[in-house]
């Protein structure tokens, strides 16, 4: 039986690699999902990708349940439009907050109440590369009992 | 003594020997038959934790034949000698010296 903590980053996994633009998304950035590696892309690989990053996690309140507070970062990396490298992230944004943010923000009830959204950062086009990315985190508040994650 | 000719003459040899035709176009100029030399490209990562491998391709020019060499300057040279000719676009002078400079290209889409 996989851990709630699997379960939540496997769902995760599953609403980002929805992002095909047959499913009436912006890019194809579901076509290429990494998660639990730190991956380097290079010539010939996918032009956009993404990961799951699972970030450092937050225990609060430990009674029966474990309270944990677990961070996720969709991180995208993307070739961008020279001039217009910006809209390229904004797009790809776009289409992760859609993806995520379903109308069960619970993740099926792995969560508590609800994942709750947290920073966006970007990483712009530096002269030289061809590169864009951006990094959006999510907070997945969720327990734990003792000896049963 | 003056070595300026020496030098020229070097630095002249260097260009018909290493480089290739190159036909650089700055912002609202005309265009200027040059050569120039391409650098041995620079591998840098670029992203967090998904990253990319991308080299940074850099080109010498002569100062004197090409004195601007702004942003956004276009040049129409071979990735490799005798290859097939591409445009690429300048992004950044990445070094001035006395004769020559090192600008930054990306391939123009």
């Amino acid at each position: 039986m996989p851990t709630k903590r699997q379960q939540i980053l496997a769902a995760f996994q599953s609403r980002v690699e929805n992002i095909r633009t047959a499913n009436g998304y912006a890019t194809d950035a579901g076509a290429t999902v990494f998660a639990g590696e730190r991956v380097l892309l290079g010539e010939g690989d996918p032009e956009i990708a993404l990961a799951i990053v699972p970030g450092d996690d937050t225990p609060g309140h430990q009674g029966e349940h474990v309270v944990i507070r677990l961070p996720v970062e969709i991180q995208i990396i993307a070739k961008g439009d020279l001039d217009d490298d910006w809209l390229t992230v904004e797009a790809v944004l776009g289409d992760v907050k859609k993806a995520v943010e379903q109308a069960d923000r619970t993740l099926g009830k792995l969560v508590l109440r609800q994942i709750e959204r947290g920073a966006t950062r970007t990483l712009p086009r530096e002269e030289g590369s061809t590169n864009v990315g951006a990094g959006i985190t999510y907070i997945a508040p969720y327990t734990e009992l003792w000896g049963e994650p | 003594m003056d070595f300026g000719a020496l030098r020229t003459l070097v630095r002249d040899l260097n260009f018909s020997a290493h480089g290739v035709p190159a036909t650089v176009t700055p912002p609202g100029e005309a265009a200027v038959e040059t050569r120039g030399i391409w650098l041995t490209p620079v591998t840098e990562q670029f992203g967090m934790d998904l990253r990319r491998s991308e080299p940074k391709r850099i080109m010498a020019l002569k100062r004197d034949e090409v004195p601007s060499v702004p942003r956004g300057t276009l040049i129409v040279a071979p990735e490799q000698a005798g290859g097939a000719d591409q445009t690429w676009r300048v992004e950044a002078t990445d070094r001035l010296e006395a004769d020559k400079r090192h600008v930054i290209v990306v391939p123009e889409p």
